[in-house]
């Protein structure tokens, strides 16, 4: 049975009484939002669906432990965090697709290997294209995957600094400053297509 | 407010998480510094290319393929293992702690068994030593009668005796007397 005016609470207590259809309910709220979640942070077509799916599973298997002050939304992307750092983690992905902007700043011109845009771009054409989201996602993919987490939390996800911090264990300040930096970052690898946004 | 100031509110500024008043003082400021309006606009477009990325859903099938991975895993699951049985029984026990005592929503139930606890503890103890106490003291009271009486009467017949010292005396001889 579905419930679509249930809360997240009820579900999850629904959950915890071993109702299967309660489950299915928060997988069919929360798995485009997961899905886009993870998208973003790793951005790999044959990873995201495996660690979506991921997300939902070790959720059933620590539904019964959940605390019922607990919020479900930020529970659920904090379990996606997490699976997301750790396949980092794993397999080393960090050191091939972040690279510290210091570092592009100082080997600019000695190095060939940042992917950053050159004077002949046309904004219009790229906008035109898709190709501008592109260029976004590569932005983002430099981040630290923890300010990338905030950027996406707060201006994709739409949470506050409360609801960040609850997801990333981590104090209201270290959420704001991490979102500063990130923009920072942000604006001077994006810089060249801010006029086509 | 100046440059230095607003670089302490810009993040929350862009973030359109400052209070009405602050947002028009940087407004002010803004409209007159054209180096910080460059950056604030520079950050708010940041913000507006991360928000424009089209929202990507889960494809079609993944709910069932949740369910077929999670009904894998029960059946691949051992039977519930003592220790898990244990964390489970602890984590009932976690739970009862955080319901209500006498209306204290924030007193863990944990902090009022602890307090029962106390108290039967100190009163048992009393009670022991009252115990000990009258079982170990015998008192004679047909003794202590006749003493009055002596005493009464030996006090009526002299009347100006130092009673203390005529007392040590007596009890003296009685004891003597006994052994």
């Amino acid at each position: 049975m579905v419930c679509l005016q249930c809360t997240d609470t009820v579900l999850v207590l629904r959950c915890q009484e071993d109702d299967l259809d309660a489950f299915d309910e928060i997988v069919a709220r929360y798995k485009d939002e997961i899905y886009n979640y993870i998208w973003r942070m790793i951005s790999n077509h044959d990873d995201v669906e495996d660690l979506a799916q991921e997300v939902f599973v070790r959720a059933f298997a620590a539904i019964k432990s959940f605390r019922r002050e607990s919020n479900l939304r930020t529970w659920l992307y904090r379990i996606a965090t997490n699976l997301c750092v750790d396949r980092y983690r794993r397999k080393g992905l960090e050191k091939q697709s972040i690279v510290p902007l210091e570092r592009e700043e100082s080997e600019e011109g000695q190095s060939k290997s940042i992917d950053l845009p050159d004077d002949t771009y046309d904004p219009q054409r790229i906008y035109e294209r898709s190709e501008l989201q592109t260029e976004i996602q590569k932005a983002l993919m430099k981040l630290p995957e923890k300010q990338r987490a905030v950027v996406l939390l707060f201006d994709l996800e739409g949470m506050s600094y409360e609801e960040i911090a609850r997801v990333l264990d981590c104090p209201i300040g270290t959420v704001k400053s991490r979102l500063f930096n990130a923009r920072l970052s942000l604006r001077k690898l994006l810089r060249p297509y801010m006029e086509a946004c | 407010m100046n440059c230095k100031e607003l670089s302490k509110y810009i993040g929350d500024y862009v973030n359109k998480t400052l209070s009405s008043d602050l947002a028009s003082d940087i407004e002010s400021h803004l409209s007159a510094c054209p180096k910080c309006a460059k950056l604030v606009r520079e950050l708010q477009s940041t913000s507006l290319m991360v928000r424009s990325l089209s929202r990507l859903g889960a494809p079609a099938g993944f709910a069932e393929n949740v369910r077929s991975r999670i009904a894998i895993q029960s059946e691949s699951k051992p039977t519930c293992t003592s220790w898990e049985l244990i964390k489970q029984w602890l984590h009932s026990l976690r739970e009862s702690f955080r319901t209500p005592v006498f209306g204290l929503a924030r007193v863990p139930r944990l902090v009022v068994v602890s307090l029962l606890l106390c108290l039967v503890v100190v009163g048992s103890m009393l009670v022991v030593n009252q115990v000990r106490y009258s079982s170990e003291t015998v008192i004679d009271w047909a003794y202590i009668e006749t003493c009055r009486d002596q005493h009464a009467s030996f006090a009526s017949a002299n009347p100006l005796a130092d009673n203390a010292a005529i007392l040590l005396r007596e009890r003296a001889h009685d004891l003597g007397g006994k052994m």
